[in-house]
């Protein structure tokens, strides 16, 4: 177990550093962080010549490449090619919106989603089970950024009509948010719309595996046997069925929250909301490789590491599976 | 619950028909037994066929996905008016007669402009998928034939681009490289066409790990040692002998793949690092019709609307198609 881990690790490391470099080299050869700076008529040559010296622009790009590396180590992921803004504060603060609207709208999706698959599992071919395979259906084939603005359609349309004003997402930070009850109440009006989109698109997938797992559970052997030996039936769903159901949900999961840290780019543009998706979207757009690469070390390392916990966790769930 | 094969009195023979042959002369298509009862023997593909189209929902879909397909082959014989022709009297109107899907704030129909926009992604998605599922065969071909030091460097390779965070590294490439046509020495290549080829590098891998499964347990096969044993070169036992059973995933998988290229396509240009605006797609359109802010709300509904009914056909075929081609299942005749 433990050498499959450290294996595991040592081959993601050698994988991550060709994938910076390749990336590096894309960003690299096709974009120049300072365009921005020469359309400016008032930037001087000079200053921009200081600035390509200090940030080794003229360089070849793999010495670029180990100027970064260097960088990335000793000095926090560096700064930024325009303004030497330090990145690593700001990925701090957008890393820490994101984790808020995931942890939110997976807790809110896994909890739905279990309690919709285990139902149309046990209720397969009901009403329910045919609305929940629609809904699932429908959620997969969405774009989720049509989902989003759907919503803000919805909810812009309601104020211009009604005059009532809820789920804004402007000004996430800007207003101390306090604590306890005003905190929540703060985050339910800023996040309210982003949570529910990813919740929805979380819970048409998650519903999908829950009922697939549940129904091959409940035709198995075993829980024929518990039946058989007279146990109630709720015990035999909750004790036996269920549990085992859940196995390969929490493999989705897992895999699912690394893709989601960053992958709620998506969403969080949509509703401009400043965490992880919409700095990574604001960068590409300045083309600064800096930030760019900073980020994509950050979620890589986070993918690598789900999908690791993804393997691990099935491995202690499922005592079949062994690690050589 | 058990699925109970639903049987009517024509046909009553299952996918055993061949091996219910008591003397082994399967080779007649009409066996008659003491029974009186009639066997057809089938080929796997009229199998497959049958199954498919017993699936009404993928049916439905298969049709609904073709009308779409002409009306994108010949976007100007559906549309009312041209992707950039305007009515100056009706700006930014709302669905009506004239406009069935309204206008946009150029006085451009809108419903044209969304015929248009779903030429483009479908050649984009229909590209990503032709590209994505000939390199993952090959990939997957080679890696599971050939075994060893060529399968530990294109896996290694796969789980390179399996491991990205596809839509973030999407991104990247969408921005630093398809903002606009490329061209490679002679070949100059369309700007959605550089978004194809981006979606298709990373959307292979997935197929070549099925593909290279599949070969890994067939190469040790009989039949294969027997075309080995009468001289049948490595290619003509790749693509003749062992690829035909690997017919079932690729299909379903390329099905997959389309869905996945229109939706990830669309979010791409939607956020303007894919297809780029003079040339309208679904996820453009919409993000257009943002920009007009949201009382405009029709602009935003209706592409969407066509992505999803796609997409939903699209999964839906891609479920027919895996039910039909799982030769486990039994018939339901």
């Amino acid at each position: 177990m433990l050498t499959y881990v450290v294996r595991r690790l040592l081959y993601s490391i050698v994988v991550l550093f060709a994938a910076s470099f390749i990336i590096f080299f894309f960003v690299s050869v096709s974009n120049d962080p300072l365009s921005f700076l020469r359309m400016q008529p008032t930037a001087s040559e000079i200053t921009i010549e200081n600035i390509s010296e200090r940030k080794h622009l003229d360089e070849p790009i793999p010495v670029r490449y180990l100027y970064w590396v260097q960088d990335m180590f000793t000095n926090q992921f560096g700064t930024t090619t325009i303004g030497d803004r330090p990145i690593l504060p700001d990925l701090t603060r957008v890393m820490g919106h994101t984790l808020q609207l995931v942890i939110a709208a997976e807790l809110i999706a896994i909890l739905l989603a279990i309690g919709i698959g285990v139902y149309s599992a046990l209720r397969q071919y009901s009403a329910f089970d045919y609305s929940a395979t629609t809904f699932s259906f429908v959620g997969l084939a969405t774009p989720v950024f049509w989902l989003a603005l759907m919503l803000q359609v919805l909810f812009v349309n309601i104020y211009l009509w009604f005059d009532i004003r809820i789920f804004y997402t402007a000004n996430l930070s800007g207003i101390d948010p306090g604590t306890g009850l005003s905190f929540l109440l703060d985050r339910a009006q800023h996040l309210g719309l982003p949570v529910i989109t990813l919740a929805i698109a979380s819970i048409a997938t998650y519903s999908r595996f829950m009922r697939a797992s549940m129904l091959e559970v409940v035709n198995s052997d075993y829980v024929r046997t518990a039946r058989a030996k007279g146990l109630h039936e709720r015990k035999v769903t909750m004790r036996h069925a269920f549990r085992n159901a859940l196995i390969p949900l929490v493999t989705i999961i897992a895999l699912n929250l690394g893709a989601l840290l960053s992958g709620a780019v998506v969403t969080e543009t949509v509703f401009a909301l400043d965490g992880m998706g919409f700095y990574y979207y604001n960068q590409l757009l300045l083309g600064d490789p800096y930030p760019v690469m900073a980020w994509l070390m950050v979620v890589a390392t986070l993918v690598v590491v789900f999908n690791l916990v993804a393997d691990i966790a099935y491995g202690i769930l499922d005592p079949r599976v062994r690690y050589d | 619950m058990t699925d109970q094969p639903r049987r009517d009195s024509t046909v009553l023979a299952g996918a055993g028909a061949v091996s219910a042959d008591p003397v082994g002369v399967g080779t007649d298509l009409n066996l008659t037994y003491e029974s009186g009862l009639e066997l057809k023997a089938r080929s796997q593909w009229s199998y497959a066929r049958i199954r498919f189209f017993r699936h009404r929902l993928a049916l439905v879909s298969l049709a609904i996905l073709f009308l779409t397909a002409i009306v994108a082959l010949r976007p100007g014989w559906f549309a009312p008016e041209g992707p950039n022709d305007q009515d100056l009297l009706n700006i930014a109107a709302g669905p009506s007669m004239d406009h069935l899907m309204g206008t946009d704030l150029l006085g451009r129909d809108y419903l044209s402009r969304v015929i248009f926009g779903l030429q483009t992604s479908l050649w984009v998605a229909f590209f990503v998928a032709i590209l994505s599922t000939i390199v993952g065969t090959a990939i997957g071909a080679m890696a599971g034939y050939y075994g060893g030091i060529v399968d530990n460097l294109l896996m290694r390779f796969t789980d390179l681009i399996l491991t990205l965070p596809t839509l973030a590294v999407l991104l990247a490439a969408g921005a630093f490289l398809g903002q606009q046509g490329q061209s490679l020495g002679p070949i100059s290549i369309s700007q959605p066409m550089v978004i194809a080829l981006i979606l298709a590098f990373l959307f292979w891998t997935q197929l070549a790990r099925i593909v290279r499964g599949v070969f890994l347990s067939l190469r040790e096969k009989e039949f294969v040692e027997a075309a080995k044993a009468s001289g049948g070169s490595d290619s003509r036992i790749i693509i003749r002998h062992i690829l035909p059973n690997c017919v079932g995933p690729i299909v379903v998988t390329t099905t997959l793949v389309i869905a996945a290229a229109i939706l990830t396509e669309a979010a791409l240009s939607f956020l303007g690092f894919g297809i780029q605006p003079p040339e309208p797609a679904l996820g453009n359109l919409i993000a257009e019709g943002n920009v007009g802010g949201l009382g405009y709300w029709w602009l935003v509904t209706f592409p969407g609307i066509v992505i999803v009914i796609i997409a939903l056909a699209v999964n839906f075929i891609g479920d027919g198609m895996r039910d039909a081609l799982d030769p486990t299942q039994r018939v339901r005749a």
